[in-house]
């Protein structure tokens, strides 16, 4: 790695000013592509392979043992197309990745401009409070939410009767419902210190000039975001926004954790749940791999818009 | 080397009215909270608003934080104890001493870093290539990226548990970074960066006979600085969190990880002890804080470089 960073092929040192400008490099692009590409197959490449392979065969408790696997074609998946338990997941985990993600990048977006707006030292605050959420083990903070919602003494009964509301004894994880307010709650609080940040970066790239002129033609604080700030940190938003539609599609500790914690696991599956739970739980490996690429289809699907867009802009 | 005076006058060009912008940078920040048309009850809610997105994010903190200080018996109490009292602490001291924390934060450190670094450098390079180089096979090596970018990891983990148990490397160092080793956010993140860039300064200096390792090295990535910067916190913060891949390969603090090590703590014996954890959860993010205060200044001093853009 370090050796072709530090010497290129000799060529490249001798700019040739009666010929073309850009001298030939065929090979170094390849050099640095080459270890990427490299471990990304190999990481990648050989699960996907074998999670194909498997959603094609009777994979179950007696395969684990050892007897060789029995090929079904696409039996499996013509079972999970027709079962409604599925879709039932699927529907719900593309609402819940849906809002997740427009909420977290919502008030990510608010915070960046917060930090934008305040001075110095709260923004100093800001950034540090945001951090410690971000880095925080994800062990501590699930304890924690868990014991904020704790039916019995958690913190948030405890200030719902402080203000008057009779939440005495209100377990917030019975009702999907409720449960799906926590679990959303938990997964935008863990996420939006990403979002805010990068936003953030993105807002500190912006030239005042720009924002300086808007205000001397009388721009309100509104238009100004509305018609300067947002078309200019717009890449931004929409890379962080794709990132976090495919995370929250495939969100699984955050709601594993509250199902243990008293939640009704067969009403609160997402997909990512839902394959853990075929999986290790009833020992389908077959299915559950067909439903893990029916969920990678499924991002394809919801970033399928963006990533043509991406690949149609012309790169130098 | 001719290459490099060239480029060395073209930055030397352009600092004098950076200085100037980011003074006036200063001054806009400065306007900006006193200059919302908006009309005092907007103004009023969205203060409400901030104020309790802010609360919420802090309550957790602050929650974890004064746990780590209490008693064994007022952490469970009702109605909650807001204030521990008596401080003691004794979570420390059982932390440190129950369980061999000090490897498991040199495990942890040796693995983020090696998963950083890889990460930054595998990132930097293949995103130069996508970005600024020509050459036959990109928009394919750039599909692979997006395509990595969207695997689930439900789909990655089991298989390549399996594959590198059987190369028997569980509870070795390489067995759990070189699985980790693979960037695709990053490369991502860095294009994205890259392609904003003036063309006319990398023409320039293409021009000026720039090889490609100088063009990157000497124009592109001072002028990417506060990216780089953010992109390399975003990456060790989540190597340094990084749980159920450490997890899976290690069973004992030979290579266990922070984060790993707490889950130890907390199975020990049958009732969870939290206060301990607690503790271990506060040390465990100190060294973030320390690194993100140290990067907080390279982050303004590499705005300089980043106002050549707009």
């Amino acid at each position: 790695m370090t050796t072709t960073a530090t010497s290129p092929p000799p060529t490249l040192h001798e700019p040739d000013p009666a010929a073309a400008p850009q001298p030939p490099r065929r090979r170094l692009p390849a050099v640095l592509v080459a270890p990427t590409l490299l471990v990304l197959v190999a990481a990648l490449g050989y699960p996907i392979g074998w999670q194909v392979v498997t959603s094609l065969q009777k994979f179950g408790l007696a395969q684990q043992f050892g007897r060789p696997p029995e090929w079904v074609g696409l039996d499996n998946y013509r079972a999970l197309l027709t079962d409604t338990d599925l879709w039932v997941v699927v529907g719900r985990s593309i609402a819940f990745c849906l809002i997740c993600a427009l909420v977290t990048v919502g008030v990510g977006l608010g915070l960046a401009l917060l930090m934008g707006a305040v001075g110095r030292a709260a923004r100093l605050v800001l950034q540090v409070a945001l951090l410690l959420a971000w880095a925080m083990p994800v062990v501590a903070s699930m304890t924690v939410w868990t014991w904020i919602v704790n039916w019995r003494n958690g913190l948030l009964n405890w200030l719902l009767e402080r203000v008057g509301v009779d939440a005495e004894g209100h377990n917030w994880l019975v009702q999907p419902v409720s449960f799906f307010v926590v679990a959303a709650v938990i997964v935008v609080w863990m996420s939006v210190p990403f979002v805010a940040l990068s936003i953030y970066a993105g807002l500190t790239q912006l030239s005042p000039e720009v924002l300086e002129a808007a205000e001397i033609d009388g721009a309100g604080g509104w238009q100004r975001l509305r018609l300067i700030i947002l078309p200019l940190v717009r890449p931004v938003i929409s890379i962080v926004l794709l990132l976090q539609l495919i995370w929250d599609l495939r969100v699984f500790t955050q709601v594993k954790l509250l199902q243990d914690a008293g939640g009704v696991a067969n009403e609160t599956h997402l997909l990512g749940t839902y394959i853990y739970q075929l999986g290790t739980g009833a020992g389908d490996f077959g299915t559950a791999s067909a439903v893990s690429i029916l969920m990678l289809v499924l991002t394809v699907a919801i970033s399928w818009y963006y990533v043509r867009s991406l690949m149609k802009e012309e790169p130098r | 080397m001719s290459t490099s005076t060239v480029i060395g006058t073209l930055d030397d060009e352009s600092l004098p009215p950076e200085r100037t912008r980011r003074q006036r940078r200063r001054a806009a920040h400065n306007v900006e909270p006193s200059s919302h048309h908006r009309g005092p009850v907007w103004t009023a809610l969205g203060y409400v608003g901030m104020v309790l997105v802010v609360l919420l994010v802090a309550v957790p903190l602050f929650w974890i934080l004064i746990t780590s200080f209490k008693d064994r018996g007022d952490i469970y109490v009702r109605p909650a104890q807001w204030w521990p009292s008596p401080a003691t602490s004794d979570n420390y001291h059982e932390l440190t001493t129950r369980i061999p924390f000090f490897d498991y934060v040199r495990n942890s450190v040796i693995i983020t870093s090696a998963t950083a670094v890889a990460k930054i450098v595998l990132g930097v390079l293949s995103a130069y290539a996508l970005s600024l180089l020509r050459f036959p096979g990109r928009s394919v090596v750039f599909l692979v990226v997006i395509a990595a970018l969207m695997v689930p990891n439900q789909i990655t983990v089991i298989s390549n548990y399996a594959l590198v148990a059987q190369l028997g490397w569980r509870n070795t160092f390489q067995g759990i970074i070189i699985p980790l080793a693979g960037v695709a956010f990053g490369t991502f993140l860095m294009r994205n960066q890259f392609l904003s860039l003036p063309g006319e300064i990398i023409e320039a200096a293409r021009l000026d006979g720039a090889g490609p390792m100088k063009l990157l090295w000497r124009v592109v990535m001072p002028m990417s600085w506060p990216t780089l910067v953010a992109f390399s916190l975003i990456t060790v913060v989540n190597e340094w969190n990084e749980y159920l891949w450490p997890y899976l390969m290690s069973d004992d603090e030979t290579t266990a990880t922070l984060p790993v090590g707490l889950t130890f703590l907390q199975n020990n014996d049958g009732v969870t002890n939290w206060g301990p954890v607690m503790a271990g959860t506060i040390l465990a993010m100190l060294p973030i804080l320390v690194l993100f205060l140290f990067l907080q200044r390279q982050m303004i001093k590499g705005l300089t470089a980043g106002a050549v853009k707009s």
